[in-house]
C-alpha cells in the first residue's frame, strides 16, 4: 500500500503543479465556459414540456449510459494500468507488486468517476429540480463510483488480454460480469439521479449485497491483473506504439498537397492533437463557449423575433440568421488564433524546413491550409445548431450553410495569411489577427457580396507579402 | 552464495513474424562487467527488458541472484538496478523529488540520494523541474535512480546517450568501481572503445542471435584482428 501511495503522490503532485502552470485556464476559462454551460443547459431544462419516465426506462437509459462509460475509457484506464510512455513505465523494473499499479490505476478512475457523479447531482438539480445532496444520496454515490471504476479496470485489462490471446472463455466471463455490473451502477446512478426510483424500496440488505458485490468485483480484477499483467504489459506497449503511428489525416492529404506542404500540415496537426500548449485548450474551449452562446441565444428570447413570412432575400439580414453567421465569425477567429502561438512554438526549429529547401511560399500555404482544416468543423456545427433549434426557416437552410462555409473559407484564409505578420509576438499577433479576422468576418456575415470582391484582391496581396515574411523568419530564424 | 548473478538461458521472445530474440543464453558473475553489442534491432533491448521483468519471454529461464524472475519478480527485482534506453520521467517532479519516488519504490536508503545527486552532478539541478532538464541531465538523473540501493546487479541500456566527456570518464570509473564491489554489471552500448574498455566479456548480437561471446582479447584473437580497432571486431561478427 504504501508504494501505491508513493505512485499516487507522484501522480497528485504532477497534477497541482500543472494545475499551477495552467491557473488562467481552470481558475477563470473553465468555471466560464462550465458555468455558461450550465445556465444554459438549465434555461433549457426549464423550456422543455415535463418528461416523466418509467421506471423501467430510467433504469435502461442508466445501465446503458454507465456500460457506455466502461466502453470510453478502456483506452484511457489501460493506459492507467500499463502506463506504455508514462513515467511509471520505469516501475515495472522496480521491485513494485502488480497490485501497486492497479491501486494506482483505480485511484485514478474513482477520481474521474467521481467528476461524472458530480455532473450527475448537477444533472439532477438541473432537471429535476432537487439541488440539495442529503445523507441518503452519499450511498449509492459512493456505490456507483467504486462500481463504474473497478468496471472500467476490469473492462480494460480484458480488452488488452483479449487483444493478444483472443482467449473467447476469460472474454465471455468479463463480459457477463461487465453487463452485471453495469446494470448495478446503472440501477445506482438511477438512484442517485431520483432518489424517488427506488429508494424507498431499499432496505439494509441491499447495501450490503452491494458492497459484497463490489469486494468480489474488486477481487476479480485483482487477480487478473496479477495472473496477466506480465504478459499482457508488452502488448499494451505495442499497441500504444502502433496507436501513435497512424495518422489518417496525413495520408489522406498527402495525396492532395505537395508533398512539402503535406509534411508541414501533418506536423502542425499532430502537435495540435497531442496539446503543444495550453492556448490549444483555451481556443477550444472559447470556440465551445461561442456555440454554447449561439444555442441560449437562439433557444431563449434574447433575440427579437421573426416576422413570418420572410421575402427569401431577406433572410439573411433576420436576427437570428445574424446571431448564427457572428457566432460562426467568432469560433472560426478564436480556433484560427493558435496560428499565431504554433508559429511562435516551431520557430525555434525552423532550420529543418531552411535545411529542407522549403520556401516561404511552402510554409505560407501549410499555414493556409492548417487554419482551414483546423477551422472546418466550425461552420457545420454552428449551422447544425441553428437549424436543429428550429431557428431557420426551411427555405434558407441551404443557403445558410453556403454563407456559413463562406464566411470559414473568407476568415480562415486570412488568418492563415497573416500568420507570419509577427511571429516573435504571439500575443499581439493573436489581437491583431484577431481584430482583422473578426472585421473581414462581420462585413462577410452582413454582406457576404462585399466577401467577394475583398477576398481575391486581398488574398493575392497576402500571399505575396506573407511568403516574403515567411522565408525571412526561416531564414534569420526571428534573430 | 553462488558467483553467478544474472542467468538467462535459452531465452527466446517473437513478436508476431519476427524473432526478436532467438534462444540466447548469457551468464553474468560477481564481479563481471558484461556488455552487449548489436545493430538497432539486433535484440539487446528485449533481452534486457526481459531481464528487468518488463517483457515476458515466450520461453527459456531468467534468473537474478539465484532466484527465477517469473516465479518472484517482484522480489527480484529488489536486486536490480536499471537504466532504460528510452526514460520517460515525471516532467513536473524535481530531479530530487523524483530519486525520492525511486528510493521509495526500492526501499532503498533515501540518505544516499545527496551523494547520487553529487556524484551525477546535479545537485545544482536537484529543485528544478525535470521538464527543464536537458538529454544529459535527464540520462545522469536515469543513472543515479539506477544506482540507489546499491543493486548487486546493475542493467544499464546504453549508459552514455546524452553525456559529456568528463561524465562518460566518471562513469566509467563508477562502472569499475562497482565490479570490484562485487557487482555484476549488464551494459548495452555502441560506444565500442568505451565497451572495450570496461568490459570482462562482451556478447555480440545479430538479428536476435548471440553469434559470439568472450573477452574483448579472445574476440580479437577469434576475429584475427589482433591489432584493429575494436569496432572493425564488432563488424567481423555483425556486419
Amino acid at each position: 500500500m504504501t508504494k501505491s501511495l508513493l505512485l499516487i503522490g507522484a501522480s497528485v503532485r504532477s497534477l497541482l503543479r500543472w494545475a499551477r502552470q495552467h491557473l488562467y485556464a481552470w481558475l477563470i476559462l473553465a468555471p466560464v465556459v462550465l458555468g455558461i454551460s450550465y445556465f444554459t443547459v438549465i434555461r433549457l431544462a426549464d423550456d422543455l414540456p415535463d418528461w416523466q419516465v418509467s421506471t423501467p426506462l430510467a433504469l435502461t437509459l442508466a445501465t446503458l449510459f454507465n456500460l457506455s462509460l466502461v466502453g470510453l475509457s478502456l483506452s484511457r484506464a489501460s493506459a492507467e494500468i500499463y502506463h506504455p510512455r508514462r513515467p511509471e513505465s520505469y516501475v515495472d523494473a522496480l521491485p513494485v507488486s502488480a497490485s501497486a499499479h492497479l491501486h494506482s490505476a483505480l485511484a485514478t478512475r474513482v477520481a474521474r468517476t467521481a467528476v461524472v457523479a458530480a455532473a450527475a447531482l448537477l444533472a439532477r438539480a438541473a432537471f429535476l429540480d432537487n439541488a440539495v445532496v442529503n445523507a441518503t444520496d452519499v450511498p449509492p454515490l459512493l456505490l456507483f463510483i467504486a462500481v463504474t471504476s473497478l468496471s472500467e479496470a476490469l473492462g480494460a485489462l480484458n480488452w488488452i488480454h483479449w487483444g493478444h490471446t483472443r482467449n473467447s472463455r476469460a472474454a465471455f466471463g468479463a463480459l457477463l460480469l461487465l453487463v452485471l455490473n453495469g446494470v448495478l451502477g446503472g440501477l445506482l446512478l438511477a438512484m442517485v439521479l431520483n432518489p424517488s426510483i427506488l429508494n424507498s424500496r431499499f432496505g439494509f440488505w441491499p447495501w450490503v449485497f452491494c458492497l459484497i458485490w463490489i469486494l468480489v468485483v474488486f477481487s476479480v480484477v485483482r487477480l487478473l491483473n496479477i495472473r496477466w499483467r506480465s504478459s499482457d504489459l508488452e502488448y499494451a506497449r505495442r499497441l500504444q506504439l502502433a496507436t501513435r503511428s497512424t495518422f489518417r489525416i496525413e495520408r489522406a492529404l498527402e495525396r492532395r498537397l505537395p508533398p512539402v506542404v503535406a509534411a508541414q500540415f501533418a506536423r502542425d496537426m499532430r502537435l495540435t492533437l497531442r496539446a503543444f500548449s495550453s492556448a490549444v485548450y483555451v481556443v477550444f474551449a472559447i470556440a465551445a463557449l461561442c456555440t454554447v452562446a449561439l444555442l441560449a441565444a437562439l433557444t431563449t428570447d434574447w433575440l427579437p423575433p421573426v416576422l413570418q413570412p420572410t421575402p427569401w432575400l431577406d433572410a439573411t439580414w433576420l436576427p437570428h440568421t445574424i446571431a448564427i453567421k457572428i457566432a460562426c465569425v467568432l469560433a472560426l477567429v478564436s480556433l484560427a488564433s493558435l496560428l499565431p502561438v504554433l508559429i511562435a512554438y516551431e520557430l525555434p526549429h525552423m532550420w529543418l524546413e531552411r535545411a529542407a529547401g522549403t520556401t516561404g511560399l511552402d510554409l505560407l500555404r501549410a499555414k493556409i491550409c492548417y487554419a482551414r482544416f483546423l477551422t472546418f468543423p466550425v461552420p457545420l456545427i454552428i449551422w447544425a445548431v441553428g437549424t436543429l433549434t428550429g431557428s431557420v426557416q426551411v427555405f434558407y437552410v441551404l443557403p445558410l450553410l453556403a454563407e456559413c462555409l463562406w464566411l470559414w473559407w473568407l476568415v480562415s484564409s486570412l488568418m492563415g495569411a497573416l500568420s507570419f505578420e509577427m511571429p516573435t509576438r504571439p500575443d499581439l499577433a493573436i489581437i491583431v489577427n484577431g481584430t482583422l479576422g473578426l472585421a473581414l468576418g462581420f462585413v462577410g456575415a452582413m454582406l457576404w457580396p462585399v466577401g467577394l470582391i475583398v477576398y481575391p484582391q486581398a488574398m493575392h496581396s497576402l500571399t505575396a507579402r506573407g511568403r516574403q515574411r515567411a522565408r525571412y523568419y526561416m531564414i534569420t530564424e526571428a534573430e | 552464495m553462488s558467483d553467478t548473478l544474472v542467468a538467462i538461458e535459452g531465452a527466446n521472445k517473437r513478436y508476431g513474424e519476427i524473432l526478436a530474440v532467438d534462444n540466447v543464453s548469457v551468464s553474468i558473475s560477481r564481479s563481471e562487467v558484461y556488455s552487449l553489442v548489436g545493430a538497432n534491432g539486433a535484440g539487446k533491448s528485449t533481452l534486457i527488458r526481459m531481464l528487468v521483468g518488463i517483457t515476458e519471454p515466450d520461453a527459456g529461464r531468467l534468473s537474478i541472484c539465484g532466484e527465477a524472475l517469473s516465479s518472484r519478480a517482484p522480489l527480484t527485482r529488489r536486486h536490480l538496478g536499471y537504466l532504460p534506453e528510452e526514460l520517460v520521467l515525471y516532467e513536473r517532479l524535481t530531479g530530487k523529488e523524483y530519486l525520492e519516488l525511486v528510493s521509495g519504490l526500492k526501499e532503498a536508503d533515501p540518505a544516499k540520494i545527496p551523494e547520487e545527486l553529487r556524484f551525477f552532478e546535479l545537485l545544482p539541478a536537484q529543485d528544478k523541474l525535470v521538464g527543464g532538464y536537458s538529454l544529459g541531465m535527464r540520462k545522469k538523473l536515469g543513472l543515479a535512480a539506477a544506482m540507489l540501493g546499491s543493486p548487486e546487479v546493475l542493467v544499464l541500456d546504453e549508459p552514455l546517450n546524452g553525456l559529456d566527456v568528463e561524465m562518460m570518464r566518471k562513469l566509467r570509473h563508477r562502472i569499475e568501481d562497482e565490479r570490484n564491489n562485487g557487482k555484476a554489471l549488464l551494459v548495452a552500448s555502441h560506444v565500442m572503445s568505451f565497451v572495450e574498455r570496461i568490459s570482462n566479456r562482451v556478447g555480440i548480437m545479430r538479428r536476435g542471435k548471440l553469434v559470439a561471446e568472450g573477452t574483448p582479447s579472445e574476440l580479437r584473437s577469434t576475429a584475427g584482428l589482433n591489432n584493429a580497432q575494436f569496432e572493425d571486431v564488432f563488424f567481423h561478427f555483425a556486419g
